[in-house]
């Protein structure tokens, strides 16, 4: 051979002005929706609180600072976030393989159903636990029929902590399966034709590539759990109030605004830093992986060690899912007597000829309307946002990462306070209006997307665009034949969850509501905020409507698929 | 190209929900509307709110905030710039955070003097709101308990009913700050602290709002405690809702003193329909309106009029307690149940 062909050839080098991954334009949507309507609104409201008169209410900053009890809520505020993200990791774990490994009839219905907690108000989920923990649930009779005592949980701690993993297993499945059930198992495999042990080849290959989905899907549980408002406000008790509780006690009466302001700074300081440290592991651990489509294995292939923590799974998720699900459907069925009865969702279409009634297929239509949208307007920011961060170095990409989670971390009553105070005038009185309840939901719903996408970018081999760059392709055809493709896949599980955020109306305190677009949830509260059985069934009944909405909406969207560049 | 077909036809979908928006905010703003600002527990019939908008040839829109707290929230952090031009659900507790916040604009109603002095006193007759309806918050129990119910306050704290009552946060929830503001009528500025730690040693549960409390706690709903604080109307309203013949729950009025919550509306100043938004009081004090009350928001019309069959089941004896309560007060005291109860 000729001296010069052993050399191999020079690359061309990418293009200067790539527009890939990593480039900050990427970033710009986000700002838009960041500044003016988070971090405008929120400074200004916090400034209003710290500095109600144009100077510094020191007395009342000091007070809050040097009060100990104040400090004792930073702390168990951690400690249950940690605690929670804890448990829900060792439930959504083992789930997350099941759902990734094996192929069982159900399985897409059944992992729509275990993430359907997310959309129900805390109330609704009171009501839940009630039939199933109450004294006179089904797990209390039972206890009673069998001799033993009866259990009581509400206002303990541990209603707190099993409502946390009640409503977010399902992240840590989602994000976690949705690796797993594309990592190339040849590498596995590789490992154990070597000499590896099974549980060697997991936590020396498997591990290491899950590792930036399970630091994403921790990060917003443990930021979710942080933040926790309606759980501890309705399941807590003296004690167990979380930071956002308490600033929502002190700010609630507009009197106790500067120790809400500055309480506010320490939950955002406190949640920026655990969001900073995650993104940081996230983005350490990513290693490039290869993706293969989705393998799993039928049931009838599994080992018998694989069918029994199968049967774990199940038994764990039945009982701790599906069963206060089923409480709440039986409920809705079931008249104070114990017959059986449509009557509760039949009275639901039956105008009653009262303003606040609120027409089912109305509240449906709304409640479609607004996750849509706000879905939406998360995708385009989330994604963006992840392909501006995914290929950054250095500590300023996770300081940014943090930032972009932010508002998951702002206190929602003194974001909405905000509002008010910000957009009241001209063009951009959006008060009254439904642009503010979409772009409230929109700003709790993006970083889901952000977190998926990140988490799935990162695993790509960098050299994939690189290459493609180098055989011709112009920026816009790298970004979509190959990043757009991959990016698709993460943007898919994290847009079941903005759509979930958005059902559950999670940013709905913020607003103000008209009774013209009404959503579902509303429909419950105004239920449950008069005395009646028939009330109660109802609640229940659209509950019950609002939990199948949400399950045939995720499966529709997961048929969104790229059929002509493979199932990744 | 199929994935470009696919990108579109996500596009359109993903379109859909603006344009729906966009359509319901541009039918939003337009000059023959009245808005009134109200609190989540309003309601009314739709036949009489169109008598109103016939009359007068505008839409009635509703916004509604959270609870009453969150109302006057709204109304105090827009002052002169209201969002609404008719404020409903002010009540008498939470007149003193806005009566010198010039949130309202001074109206007497023609016809105000119909309603009973008595009640007009305690907004201090001031005619910057015009008082509506009236409730009292009591404790209820069920029925089916075949034991006779507390007669005073002090009796709660009584071996007897040991974990047995649920009452909601005063700071979170309106009936819990009426219930509390009873107690403080009762027991005087310095008894009612240490009856209420008499109550958390006796394992009283005090829960977020009235929902909870009312479907997961009280007896009735499943729940293990018979008593629970809610509306003397309460009773009435489970008869109407479940069309029963009598009620599953008694009114108790320890001591026979309760303390009047007073509901009131206002017209908001700076909204530029006042003269609307004064009609629409006028319109609220009507024969027609408060006839509609009780079966609508569940409390007691300011003004004499015929009351429904079921209705029989929320007259109460009820002495209305006399107490004197401003803004900073009700702070002192929420801050001082605080310690005593959660810390």
């Amino acid at each position: 051979m000729a001296p010069e062909l052993a050399k191999p050839l020079p690359l061309r080098a990418p293009p200067p002005e790539s527009r890939g991954i990593g480039h900050w334009r990427w970033g710009i949507p986000a700002l838009v929706l960041l500044v003016p309507f988070l971090l405008w609104p929120l400074g200004a409201m916090i400034w209003r609180g710290i500095a109600p008169d144009g100077t510094l209410a020191d007395d009342a900053i000091r007070a809050v600072v040097s009060d100990r009890y104040y400090w004792g809520r930073l702390w168990f505020t951690a400690w249950q976030a940690a605690v929670s993200t804890t448990l829900a990791l060792m439930v959504g774990l083992p789930a997350a393989y099941v759902f990734a490994q094996v192929r069982f009839p159900g399985r897409r219905f059944l992992r729509a159903v275990i993430t359907v907690p997310f959309v129900l108000p805390t109330l609704v989920v009171a009501l839940a636990f009630q039939q199933l923990l109450g004294p006179n649930g089904w797990v209390n009779q039972l206890l009673r029929e069998a001799g033993i005592g009866t259990i009581s949980m509400i206002g303990t701690v541990w209603a707190i902590l099993l409502a946390h993993v009640f409503y977010n297993v399902s992240i840590i499945v989602r994000l976690v399966s949705g690796v797993w059930a594309n990592l190339d198992p040849q590498q596995g495999e590789a490992a154990r034709t070597l000499g590896a042990g099974r549980i060697r080849a997991f936590t020396s290959v498997t591990l290491p590539a899950l590792l930036p989905s399970i630091a994403a899907a921790s990060a917003l549980v443990f930021t979710f759990t942080f933040t926790s408002f309606g759980v501890v406000l309705i399941l807590g008790g003296p004690g167990l109030d979380t930071l956002e509780v308490t600033i929502y006690r002190l700010a609630t009466r507009l009197v106790q605004l500067p120790q809400a302001a500055v309480l506010s700074l320490v939950q955002l300081a406190a949640t920026l830093t655990a969001l900073v440290l995650y993104a940081a592991l996230q983005r350490r651990s990513a290693l490039t992986v290869r993706l293969r489509a989705d393998h799993a294995k039928p049931l009838r292939a599994t080992s018998w060690a694989e069918r029994g923590m199968i049967l774990v799974v199940a038994v764990v998720l039945a009982a701790l899912i599906l069963a206060p699900m089923a409480a709440l459907v039986h409920g809705a069925f079931t008249r104070p007597d114990g017959s059986f009865t449509t009557h509760y969702f039949t009275s639901l279409f039956e105008d009653t000829g009262r303003t606040a009634y609120i027409a089912p297929l109305d509240a449906i239509r709304w409640s479609l309307t607004f996750a849509g949208g706000a879905t939406a307007i998360a995708l385009v920011v989330g994604a963006a946002a992840g392909m501006a961060i995914a290929r950054g170095r250095g500590k300023a990409s996770a300081l940014l990462d943090g930032l972009l989670m932010l508002p998951l971390a702002v206190p929602a009553v003194v974001l909405g306070f905000g509002f008010i105070i910000t957009f009241n005038a001209g063009w951009y009185d959006l008060r009254a209006t439904p642009w503010l309840v979409l772009i409230a939901h929109a700003l709790i719903a993006y970083p889901f997307v952000l977190r998926t996408v990140l988490a799935v970018t990162r695993s790509v081999n960098p050299h994939l665009p690189e290459a493609a760059a180098a055989l011709g392709a112009s920026p816009s055809r790298v970004w979509r034949y190959i990043e757009l493709p991959i990016t698709a896949r993460a943007m898919l599980v994290g847009a079941v969850f903005a759509f979930a955020v958005s059902l559950g109306e999670f940013g709905a305190t913020l607003v103000l509501r008209r009774q013209e677009f009404a959503t579902m949830p509303i429909a419950i509260f105004e239920s449950l905020g008069r005395p009646g059985a028939d009330n109660l069934g109802r609640a229940l009944a659209m509950a019950t409507i609002l939990m199948a909405v949400t399950v045939v909406a995720f499966m529709l969207i997961e048929r969104f698929r790229y059929r002509e560049v493979g199932e990744f | 190209m199929p994935m470009a077909n696919s990108i579109r036809r996500l596009g359109a979908l993903a379109l859909a929900p603006f344009a729906a928006l966009a359509l319901l905010a541009a039918c939003g703003d337009d000059e023959n509307e009245l808005r009134l600002l109200t609190h989540q527990s309003f309601d009314a019939r739709s036949d009489v709110i169109e008598r109103f908008e016939q009359e007068h040839g505008v839409t009635v829109t509703i916004l509604q905030s959270g609870d009453a707290n969150e109302m006057v929230n709204q109304a105090l952090l827009n002052v002169g710039n209201p969002v609404a031009d008719v404020l409903f659900g002010i009540d008498n507790l939470a007149f003193s955070r806005v009566a010198e916040a010039g949130v309202f604009e001074s109206y007497a109603s023609p016809r105000r003097s119909s309603i009973p002095a008595d009640i007009r006193a305690q907004f201090g007759d001031s005619d910057l709101v015009t008082p509506i309806d009236y409730g009292y918050v009591n404790i209820n129990m069920d029925a089916s308990l075949e034991e006779p119910p507390p007669a005073t306050f002090a009796e709660l704290t009584e071996e007897r009913w040991r974990g047995r009552l649920v009452v909601q946060d005063p700071t979170t929830s309106s009936p819990g700050l009426q219930f509390l503001v009873s107690t403080i009528a009762h027991f005087g500025e310095d008894g009612w602290q240490d009856y209420w730690r008499a109550l958390r040693g006796n394992d009283v549960l005090v829960t977020d709002g009235w929902s909870d409390a009312y479907y997961t706690h009280f007896s009735l709903y499943g729940g293990d405690r018979p008593l629970v604080v809610s509306y003397t109307t309460s009773p009435a309203a489970e008869v109407f809702f479940g069309e029963l013949e009598e009620p599953p729950t008694l009114n108790v009025i320890p001591d026979g003193v309760l303390f009047r919550q007073v509901e009131a509306a206002g017209v908001l100043a700076g909204s530029g329909r006042t003269e609307l938004a004064q009609a629409f009081i006028d319109f609220m004090l009507s024969e027609a309106f408060q006839q509609q009350i009780p079966e609508t928001m569940f409390v007691y019309p300011v003004i004499d009029t015929s009351t429904p069959d079921w209705w029989v089941w929320a007259h109460v004896d009820v002495t209305p307690a006399t107490i004197e309560v401003t803004e900073e007060q009700i702070e002192l005291w929420l801050a001082e149940w605080t310690q005593i109860m959660r810390r």
